[in-house]
């Protein structure tokens, strides 16, 4: 029996009168990987953040790991990586993943050099990185580094935002095998938001979409086999059965 | 035998189309020629003016040349107006298919009288301020949570942060405080010896020159220009860092940002701010010395006496008690616009305007209500 780690129940959020979210129910499984899909405007990244504590809900309720709400701690609980990577700019790369770990945990200085330099290791960076300053990468390595900072406390839910977008082809496949490894040696349970088909077909374990301010979730053929004329066209359209084709 | 006679009607100069009337009062058929592109829009406007009036049967444009976008939607418009029906070509029945014709464009938005105008602005404007004010406020107190947490244990302070705002906003601003505070001085300086020289009372102009400078110019001047340095800076970091997402960044890792980015700064301003007004205090005083010695003939050490015996302890620390004032002012101010940066390049630069402006004017007017404070109490 699947044990959820986040689960989101009724979630009704607006701007001003406008409703984004209308009674919206989500669950994350522990272990799985979940993409989270929608068109552009639906929503998808005010759900995260929302999530996240960075918005208030107007009603329903939000549970990380069977705790209410998503003050106090949860931030121990998980990872963010944001969609441009939100590297704090002032800092090196280095500087970035042991922040968090100053704050929680007091270790001698070369013992956080070392374990920073062990999460470069899990992201597939040089040491050499360490050093750099955040402008001074490319964007696979923002993003890569910024997914090492999210790891930085070996949280056991990770959320992604677009962690593929603007990388190219071999960088994304390459990220996308980054994600499953992890996720198979550290039992992490992932929430990713991405428009990338080839994730989305042969990362994620189920798809959840945003359509009509709720959530319709389901496996990869679930989904395809819908009805609803949104999901029908996203999943039957001619850039997936391109993708599939080439599987 | 009837003969349906095609006359041509109007046989002007222009190119662009011709009319055909089929006799007997039949409807008028047009045939289209030419160039219908932009850059012929002047003279096709032109020989629009003779375009026939009223409905017509036909409208025939598979003789037209070239045609643009402009081109088409004037005909667009043509066909709309005359009701008739087009001929076209294959090529441009594929584009007239495709640009169907727009919708038109929506209402524009009822804007009401210049009085309803004004006063809309006028209540905008009262929202805004009201909103500004509580915003400021609340940030005043959760930097004073963030103050009171950490006292009670120091080591949360983050002493690193600190120190390198000081160096930032205390060290590096000496240079420009130091010569600001000479002219400034100079200046006043001058223009009292100016006044003074009528009364032969020159020597008065020590007088001035200490006591504006200790109680007020030396703050006054010290503040405008490390808001101007400062409290942009604070603004322009903050609100870039809100743009990136780092202040969500922060948040999502458990951290306050007010007490990881506007706390230090704080603390290192109320530290800075007093310093450089006593260096400017001092600064000026040497200040006015250059003016009573190179123009007023005073000997260096009658215009030290003379400061010695109008300055009094007073003065300077009615000055400097301003000092931390200021310093918090422009500090909330900053890191409050910093943090109200939203969405774009543009944002940043307009807030970082606000900030500064804002703070200045806080601090003239808080020298104000000094102002009136002391000379209340005699001070």
């Amino acid at each position: 029996m699947a044990t959820p780690v986040v689960e989101v129940q009724g979630l009704v959020t607006k701007f001003g009168e406008q409703v984004v979210h209308d009674h919206l129910d989500l669950t994350l499984n522990e272990g799985e990987i979940l993409g989270l899909v929608g068109g552009s405007g639906s929503g998808k990244s005010v759900l995260l953040r929302t999530i996240l504590g960075l918005m208030p809900l107007r009603e329903g309720e939000i549970r990380i790991k069977g705790r209410e709400g998503n003050e106090g701690d949860n931030y121990k609980n998980w990872g963010v990586l944001f969609q441009n990577g939100a590297l704090f700019s002032g800092l090196s790369v280095l500087d970035n993943i042991t922040l968090p770990i100053r704050e929680s945990f007091k270790l001698p200085e070369k013992e956080m050099e070392q374990l920073a330099l062990k999460k470069l290791e899990m992201v597939g960076l040089k040491p050499e990185v360490a050093y750099k300053k955040p402008s001074e990468l490319s964007g696979g390595m923002v993003k890569r580094a910024s997914l090492a900072r999210a790891l930085a406390l070996d949280p056991d839910i990770l959320f992604l935002d677009e962690p593929t977008a603007g990388l190219d082809p071999i960088a994304a496949a390459s990220f996308d095998e980054l994600i499953k490894t992890l996720r198979d040696i550290f039992g992490l349970s992932v929430l990713i938001i991405t428009h990338d088909l080839d994730t989305l077909t042969t990362l994620c374990d189920r798809i959840a979409m945003l359509v009509d301010k709720k959530i319709t979730v389901g496996t990869l053929d679930e989904m395809m086999k819908s009805d609803h004329p949104w999901i029908k066209e996203y999943f039957t359209g001619p850039r997936m059965r391109a993708v599939q084709k080439g599987q | 035998m009837r003969w349906r006679s095609f006359v041509v009607i109007k046989s002007m100069k222009n190119s662009y189309f011709k009319t055909i009337d089929a006799g007997q009062g039949g409807a008028a058929q047009v045939v289209l020629e030419g160039d219908w592109v932009i850059d012929r829009s002047a003279d096709i406007r032109a020989a629009l003016k003779s375009f026939p009036e009223g409905r017509l049967e036909v409208l025939d444009a598979s003789r037209v040349g070239r045609m643009d976008t402009w081109g088409i939607m004037q005909l667009q418009n043509l066909q709309r107006e005359t009701g008739a029906e087009f001929i076209l070509d294959d090529t441009q029945k594929k584009v007239f298919d495709f640009l169907a014709e727009n919708e038109s464009a929506p209402d524009a938005p009822e804007k009401g009288s210049a009085l309803t105008q004004a006063v809309e602005a006028l209540g905008r404007m009262a929202s805004e301020g009201w909103k500004t004010a509580f915003g400021i406020l609340s940030l005043v107190g959760e930097v004073s949570i963030c103050f009171a947490k950490n006292i009670v244990n120091p080591r949360a302070f983050r002493f690193h942060s600190i120190v390198r705002h000081i160096e930032e906003t205390g060290l590096r601003a000496l240079p420009i405080i130091a010569l600001l505070a000479v002219l400034i001085s100079c200046v006043i300086a001058y223009q009292a010896a100016t006044q003074l020289e009528r009364f032969g009372a020159t020597i008065f102009t020590v007088d001035l020159t200490v006591i504006s400078i200790l109680r007020e110019m030396g703050v006054l001047v010290t503040a405008i220009m490390v808001a101007g340095r400062s409290g942009s800076a604070f603004a322009a970091e903050i609100g870039v860092m809100k743009l990136r997402e780092e202040i969500d960044a922060l948040k999502t890792m458990g951290f306050n940002p007010v007490e990881v980015l506007v706390l230090p700064r704080l603390i290192a301003m109320m530290i800075t701010l007093p310093m450089l007004a006593f260096i400017a205090d001092i600064v000026g005083l040497m200040g006015g010395g250059i003016v009573a010695i190179l123009l007023l003939d005073i000997p260096i050490d009658q215009y030290i006496d003379r400061v010695d015996q109008v300055a009094k302890p007073m003065m300077f620390f009615v000055g400097l008690i301003k000092a931390p004032v200021f310093a918090f002012l422009i500090t909330i101010v900053g890191a409050y616009q910093g943090m109200n940066v939203s969405g774009s390049a543009e944002s940043v630069g307009k807030l970082t305007t606000v900030a500064v402006v804002q703070s200045i004017f806080l601090v003239i007017m808080a020298d104000a209500l000094f102002s009136i404070v002391f000379s209340t109490l005699r001070i």
